[in-house]
């Protein structure tokens, strides 16, 4: 009986293409959005992940997000290592600086400074140079985007707007009138600002940076073996009066500004909303329909004596494989589309709550239009059959 | 009520649709004996009552009061999932429109009431598959309904009615949407098919050209079962209503 | 069967397990990087942590030029040792020592004028008078002899008239002259006056002084050390310009590195938590990983603003910090005056652990000592200890 209801399903060739697009389309939509949503807000917090380290990220209090460097006085280090429980504790600096390109243009770079001794901070990914370069004077690390798009240079040094070629190692930017020497590039995670990133030392990065009072941007802080990273993270607020996080707390700080402070979270909203809308609108109505064109034989059925859970086992296994054939396609879809367009050019991170809010999403459209439906089904009165 | 003779009996059965204003009082004391092994042609003007009274019969509906038994039970006295169960096990359906499945063979079309209950898959096709042979289908058990002509599409319904071996057939016109040679052979194979077995048919019909494949014919109008005829009276009366008619105008 | 019972489900199996695997892609972890130089960590559990500057025990001694000048001549190389009073170098002494002859010369001739005034008077010139005044003497005696000798003619009036006033006007000159050769004569005998002796005794004193003054700069263009120590830096060089005064360049940078020292910042709002009587321990900031046991010497009584050791040419202040001092328990601890170290030292809450180097007891929390008088404005309440 199942194999018929399927073919039931099938058979029904125009309907069951609209109930297929509908759905692909509805995951699609629902997929690809929030995927993209997902991607620019993983990208705000880009440097975290980029350091998995750090058990815990001390900032200063009043700081909003991970690009919002409010530096703390010099001294917070050693404050920070006096904790107990602390295992190291390693300054990082951060700060937006504006390059000189060897072709002559500018361009405005996010300087990361990380510990001179224990170069924790630079990307684990190096593709050219090792990062050991960085002892060398001078030298900076940059990434693969960074070489390749903003600060590519022209392959005609004379025709600064023809065609360009990626920065190479062993080139040299200006950095607030000072010397940076590019000794290795590094994949990294695209970043929300999508600015170049350039690594170097800590000492090198306050020299490239006009003179502030303070300079300490962030600290990167080891819990020692053996303690409880969420005491120790309580233990150095309290003893320090800094902002202490986790990693997971810092993005999803990080994330939580962004979603307060801007209207990326309601653009997506609607379009996601939209998607679902799109889902029930075509696939819900054709359902609808469908089951409403077989309700005579759900009727005759019911007359033969098919009984009430038999019928609606039915129209679920129905729904089921339309839902899932649906989903599968356009997550499928989706995936393609977020894997074939580079990470530079599109932000797309799917985690596994998307494929699981769009299949809950095609669930809600089939079960909403086939209980729908399936009220004319219960209802239905038998008699009506004998009606031509 | 336990005379075995009577496969069916109704003693007063009434069944009101609806309430206040609205209210339609479909049937108001239907008396009727049906014996095993007849078939029984219900006839009468359209809105007086057949539907309702085949619905109350085959245990689609339920009769307000009176007393029944058909095959032995009373199909109002059971829940719903019961008679849902009892329709499923003794009831066999033809309906005017045949109501086949369009998009799966006819062998699947013939098998779905014992796959509804569960059956066997592998018996359910064997059985389907004899009774096309039996309504001379044989070799076509692959054929959509579509591409089979009204006769046949009928006969893949009766089929499908017999399938479960009822003792009781409801007919709802079923030789309406077919021309009269059709109709003849149609109801000769119903005829053919449960005259051996026992089988209780009930068959509404406007169609006086099947009138003789019954055995007795009950009129009914305005709710009630006005008498019962053989066919040659029926169709005799019928002709001096047409003359009565004829004169009028 | 329908190609679509086969097709469509394929489909959407490879959808699903597209999206899974783009799951599993884009949420992978990123591999961590094992960090080049692990990072500097403590030993102890409650401590205070701070940036120690290693110097020497002397604290550095920046020697400047004692003149303006040339650079004559360099007397030692870096890293030697030297005592207090050796000679370092020298600035340019050829004019000092031009004026040094003349002013010599001069001294000379005061004394010489001083010595013949007091040889004064000469027994040639009092003879010389003596001999006048006797010879004048005898013309006077002459003179009256032969005045007499006319008196007694005119007696007898055997003379003229016109020859007595001539005689008795040639006694009277005689008598002048004898009288000036006598007071010649008292003249010659006196010699030098007393008070123009001063006078010339004055020159000569004058004349010395300028001698030992110019002695004094010439000596004072060899610089010396001023105690014993050794040589960490040397700027000057033979023939360069080396300016004297305020604000000078140094010429050379001395210091006494046995023992070495290590001077450790903490910050003002950890200061309260600092006890001298805890371990401590200054480790390598990059490198290599290595520890060295320090023992406390003393502190600085007064906060002071700590300057960021940025690298920069303006280095700037930016918190309050208590300065501790520290020695290096090992003498010949490989690291060099100038080196920057992070120091950990152990605080109070755990000072009173067995220590051999540490006198158990209660050891207070804060130690009242002056200094604290500067922190305790930013020293909080330290309650519930």
């Amino acid at each position: 009986m199942r194999t018929i209801a399927i073919k039931m399903l099938f058979g029904d060739t125009a309907k069951f293409y609209g109930i297929l697009l509908g759905l692909s389309f509805a995951t699609l939509l629902i997929a690809q959005q929030a995927s993209i949503f997902v991607g620019l807000m993983s990208r705000t917090y880009a440097l975290i992940e980029e350091t998995p380290q750090a058990d815990l990220w001390v900032t200063d209090p009043t700081m909003q997000f991970v690009d919002d460097t409010k530096p703390m006085q010099v001294t917070a280090l050693q404050r920070v290592r006096s904790v107990d429980g602390v295992g190291w504790a390693v300054p990082l600096f951060k700060g937006l600086l504006v390059a000189k390109l060897p072709s002559g243009t500018r361009q405005i770079c996010d300087v990361v400074g990380v510990d001179d001794a224990s170069l924790i901070g630079v990307p684990a990914r190096m593709v050219k140079g090792d990062v050991s370069v960085l002892r060398k004077p001078d030298t900076i690390i940059i990434e693969t985007r960074g070489a390749r798009s903003r600060l590519a240079q022209p392959i005609n040094p004379a025709d600064p707007s023809g065609p360009k070629r990626p920065i190479e190692i062993g080139e040299e930017l200006e950095l607030n009138e000072r010397r940076a020497v590019i000794g290795g590039i590094a994949e990294t995670k695209p970043t929300f600002q999508n600015v170049p990133t350039i690594y170097t030392t800590y000492s090198r990065a306050i020299g490239f940076a006009p003179a502030n009072r303070r300079t300490l941007s962030m600290i990167l802080v080891k819990a020692a073996d053996g303690a409880s990273i969420t005491e120790l993270r309580d233990r150095i607020a309290r003893e320090t009066g800094l902002a202490v996080y986790t990693p997971h707390d810092f993005a999803w700080t990080t994330i939580r500004y962004w979603m307060t402070q801007t209207g990326i979270p309601i653009n997506f909203g609607i379009a996601i909303v939209l998607g679902f809308l799109v889902g029930v609108a075509i696939a819900g109505q054709m359902f609808y329909n469908f089951t409403l064109d077989n309700l005579k034989y759900f009727g005759a059925m019911k007359a033969m004596g098919a009984t009430t859970p038999r019928l609606l086992e039915l129209v679920a296994l129905q729904g089921a494989v339309a839902g899932v054939l649906g989903l599968g396609i356009g997550l499928g879809v989706t995936s393609i589309v977020g894997l074939a367009i580079p990470g530079d050019k599109l932000a797309f991170k799917m985690t596994w709550h998307i494929p699981v809010i769009a299949a809950a999403a095609v669930i809600f459209i089939v079960v909403a239009s086939s209980l729908l439906s399936m009220r004319r089904v219960v209802k239905l009165d038998p008699s009506e059959v004998f009606q031509g | 009520m336990s005379e075995p003779t009577n496969s069916i009996v109704c003693s007063e059965v009434f069944k009101t649709f609806g309430v206040g204003d609205s209210m339609v009082r479909a049937l108001r004391g239907v008396n009727l004996e049906v014996r095993f092994g007849e078939m029984m042609a219900l006839v009468g003007p359209s809105g007086c009552g057949k539907t309702t009274l085949i619905s109350i019969l085959a245990g689609l509906l339920q009769r307000d009061e009176g007393a029944m038994s058909v095959l032995g039970t009373d199909p109002s006295a059971l829940s719903n999932h019961e008679r849902t169960l009892w329709r499923g096990e003794n009831v066999g359906f033809i309906f005017q429109q045949f109501n086949l499945i369009p998009q799966v063979s006819i062998l699947e079309n013939v098998a779905v009431p014992l796959l509804l209950r569960r059956h066997p898959k592998r018996d359910a096709f064997d059985r389907a598959a004899k009774l096309l042979e039996e309504v001379g289908l044989k070799g076509r058990e692959s054929t959509r309904p579509s591409k089979l002509s009204g006769g046949q599409q009928q006969r893949v319904a009766i089929a499908r009615a017999l399938v479960t071996g009822p003792r009781l057939l409801v007919c709802d016109e079923p030789t309406s949407a077919l021309d009269g040679a059709t109709g003849q052979k149609v109801m000769a194979l119903i005829r053919e098919l449960t005259a051996a077995a026992e089988r209780v048919v009930i068959v509404v019909t406007h169609d006086e050209r099947i009138y003789h494949f019954a055995d007795r014919i009950a009129h009914l109008d305005d709710g009630r079962v006005t008498h019962v005829s053989t066919p040659a009276e029926a169709l005799a009366e019928s002709a001096a209503r047409m003359s009565d008619a004829a004169q009028r105008h | 069967m329908n190609w679509k019972f086969i097709a469509l489900p394929i489909l959407a199996v490879v959808g699903i397990v597209a999206s899974v695997y783009t799951v599993a892609k884009q949420n992978a972890a990123l591999p961590s990087p094992p960090p080049v130089v692990p990072p500097v960590t403590s030993p102890y559990g409650d401590r205070v942590s701070g940036s120690g500057l290693v110097e020497p025990s002397s604290e550095l001694i920046e020697l400047g030029a004692p003149v303006s000048g040339l650079i004559e001549e360099v007397m030692v190389k870096e890293g030697q040792r030297v005592v207090k009073g050796d000679p370092l170098f020298i600035i340019d002494r050829r004019a000092l020592t031009a004026q040094a002859l003349g002013a010599e010369a001069r001294m000379l001739a005061a004394e010489a004028r001083l010595e013949q005034s007091r040889s004064l008077p000469k027994p040639e010139t009092l003879k010389q008078a003596q001999a006048r005044a006797d010879q004048m003497r005898a013309a006077v005696r002459d003179a009256q002899g032969r005045l007499d000798r006319l008196r007694a003619i005119g007696e007898a009036g055997a003379m003229s008239h016109n020859e007595l006033p001539t005689r008795e006007f040639d006694l009277a000159n005689a008598q002048s002259k004898s009288a000036e050769a006598d007071a010649n004569l008292e003249f010659v005998r006196k010699g030098t006056y007393p008070e123009d002796l001063r006078v010339i005794a004055a020159d000569v004193a004058t004349a010395k002084a300028e001698v030992g003054m110019i002695r004094t700069e010439l000596d004072r263009c060899i610089a010396r050390a001023p105690i014993d120590a050794e040589i960490l830096r040397i700027d000057a060089r033979p023939g360069q310009y080396a300016a004297a005064g305020p604000g000078a360049k140094t010429q050379m940078t001395l210091g006494d590195l046995d023992p070495l020292y290590i001077r450790v910042d903490i910050d003002e709002l950890d200061a309260w938590r600092f006890s001298d009587k805890g371990k401590a321990i200054a480790s390598l900031r990059g490198g290599r990983q290595a520890s060295f046991p320090v023992t406390f010497v003393r502190r600085v009584p007064l906060v002071l603003p700590k300057k960021t050791l940025s690298g920069e040419n303006a280095e700037r202040i930016d918190t309050r910090v208590l300065q501790v001092i520290y020695q290096f328990v090992d003498p010949k601890v490989p690291v060099a005056p100038g080196q920057l170290l992070d120091v950990f030292i152990e605080s109070a809450g755990d000072a009173g652990a067995p220590d051999p180097v540490v006198t158990p007891g209660a050891a207070p929390q804060v130690v009242p000592t002056p200094a604290a008088a500067g922190t305790a404005q930013s020293t909080p309440p330290a309650n519930g200890n």
